[in-house]
């Protein structure tokens, strides 16, 4: 813009420069005598030709092939204007393809693809399966460095209140596998690892300028993790945090009595694995050699503990940390990519047809520029800066819409996808969307350019020539039509799968009630000496408390919050003698805990308050494991020997399973054993509370927290959310995925009925001199209507004919990769179909309409 | 080498350039006042081509040998008057030298004899 307008100045002032050299020379000759006319004449005379004086002149400044683009783009976008409903079109149908692509793409490159800042991901690699603990000890030839972690959350105060913070325990060499030094301080050295009675810690980034406004005088004070005295020696950089928002990084204890971590956090981190094995491979060593090592290393120690009951795990997993952290969502993430581009691809083919359309009404301009001497190229250079306008105008406008769409990604997207919230607009991405856009702009530019080219001139130039003409692009925009409505087929079919798995999962029967339950996590602090009976204390205070409640209906408490990342883990379970004969998830309550969940007894009785430790060992159980037993009625009675703390159990009571709707996964076996009857060694600090009320319980939650502060000592009260809330987030995954992905099909639908839309009204437009010769010859306004919408139907019926069958022949991969469905939905695909149908017909209606009302003496006119 | 290559353009534009340049040496002028200074200083002889004379004009200006400022003229007119930069100066000095050898070379060849005395 600056550039145009120096440029005007430049070029007026060299027009000023020449008029006042004329002046002054016709001047000096009426000076000499001469009439001021003779002189004017003459000094015209030698000047010369002004024109190209400023043209050779202008040529020095070298700006001639810019001010040619320049005068492409000027053109281009005045014929943009010319016809401004139709650019928007285009535009705004490219803007959409290149935003939602881009945004997906981002969210790819963060959650999958960007490496994470401190780590090597060709070195750095996690080593997965059961028991890995003694990994060092067996030698590896692969490996640089082994290192144990362990992470779950904990409590943290420096003084007064507490917060709950992710923590990780982990041994000395930790930070050598990520080659990260701490910014203060140092890290924690092997003796302090072995001895496990020194307690000091290293705190990330976060924390110190929190809690120390990073101030170096945070070495050597004392932060209090779950409520034991720890001697802060080193700050790890801002850019290091592993895994997850670890807070705190402590010596783990070889044997000894460990931190206490609760597993109920969310640590970015495939569950079932509970302790965990980082390692960095040597120089030189590939990821496949070193899996090959751990394998044959894993036999080893199979062959070594055969006979014992040592267990060895099953497989040995090695991966580089990015892939673990991501590999949960990887697919789901690539397939909304790929719908992602389908609707940019719709978008392309619609631009490329609505420009073939155009391409053909002007291919009588085109055809005039050449008899009048136009070269092919400028042509094709100018159309080529058309297409370039538009792909530009609606790439920055697709910036627009993928910047809104990032930031509701962070607002609003799934709370346990990794480094969701570090998703920013992917540069690479937005020029690979400006790219397709360019080329789909390009090829629709070419193409008339092409058509033109092979054109008899004489013929298009003359008037009766191009009406006629043009079956090629015509046939071109046809095909382009079915391509992009088959697309949006495809595109419905997927989002109508994933909506309909989606609310199958949630019609799943959950067998509990989980209308108006508040459930809270706390974590009641007992000093490490204190006898079961303190435990039992303190949890029949916190139940007291919840008595009076206003319309309290039930409160109990559990070890595991529901709905939480891991479940209290499992136990091996001896029947009938035969030893491990079942594996069951464990669990311990207390109060009207299956009256606050809404679990209802299906045989027995529920755990009592009597049942204490001095009286028999009872537990309930779920109809699943009940299944060993011949039903619920013949499991009562019946007893089970559990692998942790031994000991006989007799089964009490059945209640029915109490399905986590996440994973899609068959119930499994579960034992609920009374907190009062079992070790604090086994139930661990963890404590939930859920309290079933007749109304609305979030009202409740305020008084809960008051009541609570003088039992629990100021110690947090966290996770607070009704249990409708907790099953809900347990799909937000599956459900943000669906409900994109039907917003991907949404738009693809849209954008290929604004395609038909283009089609037919400029075939309507083009042919109106044919439509007045059909009514001049006697063609009622209904035979018209009944022309354009079947053109326009025949268009859709072939594309969803060409969907379908897609679809069809794709069934197989499309139901593996689609969110576990197993069932093809036929009236999914039914609905999906006719709906297009509709619109379809919604869509020709207006061209039609306009094609049925033309009066035939104006359309023999048209031209 | 390279003198042998000169060809009659190069020449002509150099010498125009070094003409102007030289012209501009004695005070700004516009640019009729350029064409008439190299009129009258060469004896009516050398007439400079308008056309040739503003191109020249804007090169000498891209290559800032020269710098352009409107002036408001005696009989109140606008201006665009033309004055040397001191990188334009130097160029001169390199051009005149040149101009000298060239125009010293040329002599010899056309007078043999003459030269040869000299030596």
């Amino acid at each position: 813009m600056r550039f145009l307008f120096w440029r005007r100045k430049r070029e007026e002032e060299l027009d000023e420069e020449l008029q006042s050299h004329l002046r002054m020379a016709t001047q000096d000759r009426v000076e000499r005598g001469e009439t001021s006319e003779q002189a004017e004449q003459f000094s015209r005379r030698q000047i010369g030709n002004v024109g190209l004086i400023k043209e050779t002149t202008r040529d020095i400044w070298g700006w001639r092939w810019l001010t040619d683009v320049v005068q492409d783009l000027r053109f281009g976008l005045r014929m943009l204007r010319k016809n401004p409903g139709l650019s928007a079109l285009l535009i705004l149908t490219l803007a959409v393809g290149v935003g939602g692509t881009t945004a997906m793409y981002s969210v790819i490159e963060a959650v999958v693809l960007r490496p994470l800042p401190y780590v090597d991901d060709t070195r750095v690699m996690v080593i997965t399966g059961e028991n890995l603990k003694t990994l060092n000890e067996w030698g590896t030839q692969s490996f640089e460095i082994l290192a144990d972690f362990r992470a779950g959350g904990l409590d943290l105060s420096f003084s007064g209140s507490a917060q709950r913070v992710m923590a990780s325990e982990t041994s000395e060499n930790y930070f050598t596998v990520f080659g990260v030094q701490p910014v203060i301080g140092r890290v924690y050295t092997s003796a302090e690892v072995v001895a496990g009675r020194e307690r000091v810690a290293v705190i990330a980034d976060a924390l110190w300028r929190t809690e120390f406004s990073a101030s170096p005088e945070a070495i050597g004070a004392t932060v209090h993790l779950n409520e034991i005295p720890y001697t802060i020696i080193g700050v790890m950089p801002s850019r290091f945090s592993f895994p997850g928002k670890t807070a705190v990084w402590v010596p783990i204890t070889k044997g000894g009595q460990s931190l206490q971590l609760s597993r109920s956090e969310q640590v970015d981190f495939p569950s079932m694995m509970n302790d965990r094995v980082i390692g960095s491979l040597r120089p030189g060593i590939s990821v496949e050699a070193a899996r090959v090592e751990m394998e044959g290393l894993r036999q080893r120690m199979e062959r070594f503990y055969a006979g014992t009951n040592v267990g060895v795990t099953s497989r040995i997993g090695v991966s580089p940390v990015t892939r673990i952290l991501s590999a949960r969502y990887r697919s789901e993430l690539y397939y909304l990519l790929a719908a992602a581009a389908c609707v940019l691809l719709i978008g392309c083919v619609n631009a490329a047809g609505l420009l073939l359309a155009r391409g053909a009404v002007r291919r009588r301009e085109m055809a005039v520029r050449l008899v009048l001497g136009a070269g092919r190229w400028r042509i094709v250079r100018q159309l080529l800066s058309e297409s370039f306008l538009l792909a530009v105008l609606s790439t920055l406008i697709g910036v627009g819409l993928t910047w809104i769409v990032v930031v509701l990604i962070r607002a609003y997207g799934p709370a346990d996808v990794p480094r969701l919230s570090e998703v920013t607009v992917n540069t690479n991405a937005l020029l690979f969307a400006l790219g397709i856009a360019l080329a789909a702009g390009i090829l629709a530019a070419l193409w008339p350019a092409f058509v033109s080219s092979t054109v008899q001139l004489g013929a298009a130039v003359h008037p009766e020539g191009p009406r006629g003409a043009g079956r090629l692009s015509q046939r071109g925009r046809r095909l382009l039509t079915v391509a992009e409505i088959a697309l949006a087929v495809i595109l419905a079919a997927g989002a109508g799968i994933a909506l309909q798995s989606l609310r199958d999962t949630l019609k799943i029967d959950l067998n509990f009630q989980p209308e108006r339950v508040l459930t809270m996590r706390v974590s009641p602090k007992l000093p490490r000496s204190a006898k079961p009976a303190e435990g039992v204390a303190l949890r029949r205070r916190i139940l007291d408390e919840m008595q009076g409640l206003p319309g309290l209906i039930a409160a109990g408490e559990v070890a595991n919050a529901p709905f939480s990342q891991d479940s209290g883990g499992g136990w091996f379970l001896d029947i009938d003698g035969k030893l491990a004969a079942a594996f069951a998830e464990i669990e311990f309550v207390e109060g009207d805990y299956f009256s606050a969940y809404g679990l209802p007894l299906l045989a027995g009785r529920t755990l009592k308050g009597s049942d204490t430790d001095g009286t028999e060992h009872v537990v309930v159980i779920n109809k699943t494991l009940a299944g060993l037993f011949g039903g619920p009625s013949q499991a009562i009675g019946k007893q089970l020997h559990v692998e942790g703390p031994g000991e006989v159990w007799q089964i009490v009571g059945v209640v029915p399973d109490a399905r986590a709707i996440e994973a899609y996964t068959r119930p499994r076996g579960q034992v609920y054993f009374p907190f009062t009857q079992i070790s604090p060694k086994w139930t661990g600090g963890d404590l939930a509370i859920l309290v079933r009320a007749s109304g609305d319980p979030s009202g409740l939650e305020t008084e809960i927290r008051k009541r609570l502060a003088h039992v629990l000592n100021d110690s947090p009260v966290f996770q607070v959310r009704t249990l409708d809330a907790a099953v809900l987030d347990s799909v937000a995954t599956p459900r943000f995925n669906s409900k994109t992905l039907a917003g991907f099909a949404g738009v693809a639908i849209l954008l290929a009925l604004v395609g038909i839309y283009g089609v037919v009204a400029f075939s309507v437009a083009q042919r109106t001199h044919e439509i007045g010769v059909r009514l001049a010859l006697g063609a009622s306004p209904g035979q018209i209507l009944r022309l354009v919408l079947g053109e326009g139907m025949k268009l859709c019926v072939a594309g969803i004919v060409t969907g379908l069958g897609i679809v069809l022949a794709f069934q197989k991969v499309i139901l593996s990769v689609l969110f576990g469905v197993k069932v093809f939905d036929t009236l999914t695909l039914v609905i999906a179909s006719s709906a297009l149908l509709s619109a379809t017909l919604l869509a020709c209606a207006l061209p039609a309409l306009r094609a049925s009302r033309v009066h035939p003496t104006v359309a023999l006119r048209y031209e | 080498m390279k003198e042998r290559y000169l060809n009659r353009i190069e020449l002509l534009q150099g010498t125009l350039d070094m003409l102007i340049l030289q012209t501009l040496q004695w005070g700004p002028r516009h640019g009729y006042g350029l064409s008439q200074s190299i009129r009258t200083n060469s004896g009516e002889i050398l007439k400079v081509d308008t056309g040739s004379l503003y191109p020249a004009l804007h090169r000498l200006e891209k290559q800032k040998l020269i710098a352009a400022e409107w002036k408001v003229s005696e009989n109140n007119q606008r201006t665009r008057v033309y004055k040397l930069t001191s990188k334009g100066k130097k160029q001169l000095r390199s051009e005149r030298s040149r101009w000298s050898q060239l125009s010293e070379a040329i002599a010899g060849v056309l007078d043999p004899a003459k030269s040869e005395g000299d030596a």
